[in-house]
């Protein structure tokens, strides 16, 4: 089983490049966010100067961060839940459920997929715009809820539940809502929580619709309240990473407590089920 | 499942009565069509929010590039031609110019770096969860905080010039020059990029049987044989995936430039997706940004039919 010694020394040179490079950014963000007094940018790593918190305080009392922050929470919230109701129920019909027009709907959804936002933007605005939603939650949020890789995913793991289940449920004069949910659902736990998780960092990192459809500040999501902040303090560099660093944060601490889901949602996204 | 409840169950078949003469066929056939109604009930919300939101935007994307509308007044019909303008409009061709080199310099070398992590990722046990997680940090980060970070490590007196200094070379002006801006994104793109694909081609990597490598070693197979000869070719749907995806989302990046260039110096990083916005929402130009809409979404189709493509390829 031993390997070669000279790929374990190739593999441990490649992985030691690699995380420096990786990391490099990251501390340096973290790093620069700290420096207070000027001349902040030429200091580097190696001299940071003084140190402090001022830079967070200073980027806090300018914008409302933690408005942005619940803006944010509240479009992902809403996505997750559109995304994994909806999601469940349409990947139910098509993995368990024979009827004529079940095609059609496959072909429907398998196209849907190839339609980018940014294609759409413009009469996905129009329309928002006709429903009075411009500048709302309601079309910051919903025009974008929908994720239609949810659909696969779930197709996918549902078509591992036996069928035996859902006829005995069936026989026992369950309905068939009732069935999804007491049957079917606790079946495939791990798999809601893949498409909430993927569907939530969809929306967290979701740039070009808020943009267009929101102006007011107030509800601005936290893409939009830190991209915001760095055009008018653009060489208040400390305070524009310690932005960056709050805006991190959160993500970061969402990977590190469900990293197994993170990762298999990551995955999930490219192979679409 | 033991915690199922237990339903009453529908009463014990009484005594025959005239309808079980012809029972099953009549009773199963209403059932099917029981269940046929619930499977279009369960499908009916996905397909009104499809609808809706995709499939009537990209219609209405399809009939205001055949119109000249600047939402002022109403859309007046031109035809095709927005479409015809298109050979002779130079912004546009500049911009798929952008976009392609964008794109291509960004996916070659990031498929290449992502393939050699994800399979050095391979050889680690203990330490690989680490490592892993180490790596797909990039991928953590909001893209916003990725697009500041990066815009201050290539700021004339940032870091990168810095280093650039200490190797001897002058400091250049990454972000205020048209030679040098496309490059800035494209070397940001690698860092950002390379971490997600890594975590994907090392799904690819653990999903080969390692019997494949044992036998082949007892063969007497060398290192450089058993890439050429069983790394390759059972990674090639992987490869596929990797370079249809990543083309994909090269197309359709957005905030980078907008938030690091603007699209500038001189149209040098105006991208498709910026050149849209651009001429949609300050320009209010919707008919002629609706074609630029139509020619990226026929881009991106024609990359997804291939994918469904080399995907089906593999399992039949």
């Amino acid at each position: 089983m031993a390997r070669p010694l000279r790929q374990k020394v190739a593999v441990w040179i490649i992985l030691a490049v690699a995380g420096v490079a990786t990391l490099y950014p990251i501390v340096w963000m973290v790093v620069t966010s700290l420096q207070i007094g000027p001349q902040v940018l030429s200091r580097g790593l190696t001299s940071p100067g003084d140190l402090g918190w001022s830079n967070y305080d200073s980027a806090l009392a300018a914008r409302p961060f933690f408005l942005y922050l619940l803006n944010s929470i509240l479009a992902a919230g809403v996505s997750v839940v559109v995304t994994v109701v909806v999601g469940c129920l349409a990947g139910y019909s098509f993995a368990k459920f024979r009827y004529r027009a079940a095609g059609t709907f496959w072909l429907i959804s398998l196209a849907a997929i190839m339609i980018p936002l940014e294609a759409i933007v413009i009469p996905l605005f129009l329309q928002v715009n006709a429903f009075g939603w411009t500048n709302s939650y309601a079309g910051l949020i919903l025009p974008t809820a929908f994720n239609v890789v949810g659909v696969f995913i779930f197709r996918q793991a549902m078509m591992a539940v036996p069928d035996d289940f859902i006829e005995a449920a069936r026989i026992d004069g369950a309905s068939e809502p009732r069935i999804l949910f007491s049957v079917v659902l606790p079946m495939i736990g791990p798999t809601i929580v893949v498409v909430a998780v993927l569907t939530f960092n969809l929306t967290w990192n979701s740039y070009l619709w808020p943009l267009i459809v929101v102006r007011d500040d107030a509800l601005r999501t936290l893409p939009l309240g830190m991209a915001a902040f760095q055009g008018s303090f653009n060489t208040q560099y400390g305070q524009v990473m310690a932005m960056s660093v709050l805006g991190t944060l959160p993500t970061l601490l969402f990977f590190l407590s469900l990293q197994r889901y993170f990762l298999e949602s990551a995955i999930a996204a490219g192979i679409k089920g | 499942m033991e915690q199922q409840r237990h339903h009453p169950r529908p009463a014990a078949p009484s005594l025959p009565n005239r309808r079980s003469v012809i029972p099953s066929i009549r009773r199963r056939t209403t059932q099917s069509q029981r269940l046929a109604r619930w499977g279009v009930i369960f499908i009916l919300p996905a397909v009104f929010l499809l609808g809706l939101f995709q499939f009537y935007p990209i219609a209405f994307s399809l009939f205001i590039s055949l119109h000249d509308y600047d939402l002022l007044s109403p859309p007046r019909f031109v035809g095709l031609r927005n479409f015809l303008a298109l050979p002779h409009d130079g912004q546009f061709l500049n911009s798929v110019r952008v976009t392609l080199v964008y794109v291509i310099y960004t996916i070659v070398p990031v498929i290449g770096l992502s393939f050699l992590l994800g399979w050095a990722l391979t050889c680690l046990h203990r330490s690989r969860g680490v490592w892993r997680a180490l790596l797909f940090l990039p991928s953590v980060m909001p893209i916003v905080s990725v697009a500041l970070v990066w815009k201050l490590l290539f700021n004339y007196q940032g870091p990168i010039n810095a280093g650039l200094g200490g190797l001897g070379v002058d400091p250049l002006p990454w972000l205020n020059s048209s030679d040098f801006a496309p490059w800035a994104l494209i070397i940001m793109s690698w860092w950002h990029a390379t971490s997600y694909y890594t975590i994907i081609f090392l799904a690819g990597f653990l999903s080969i049987p390692n019997v494949y490598y044992e036998a082949a070693r007892i063969d007497g197979a060398r290192s450089l044989s058993l890439l050429r000869h069983i790394t390759l070719p059972l990674m090639r749907p992987t490869i596929a995936l990797v370079v249809v995806l990543a083309t994909v989302n090269g197309l359709k990046t957005f905030a980078f430039q907008q938030i690091i260039t603007d699209g500038g110096p001189a149209n040098a990083t105006e991208i498709l997706t910026l050149l849209i916005y651009k001429t949609s929402f300050a320009y209010l130009d919707m008919g002629r940004a609706s074609t630029y809409s139509i020619v990226l979404f026929t881009g991106i189709l024609v990359i997804s039919l291939a994918q469904i493509w080399l995907l089906r390829d593999r399992d039949g």
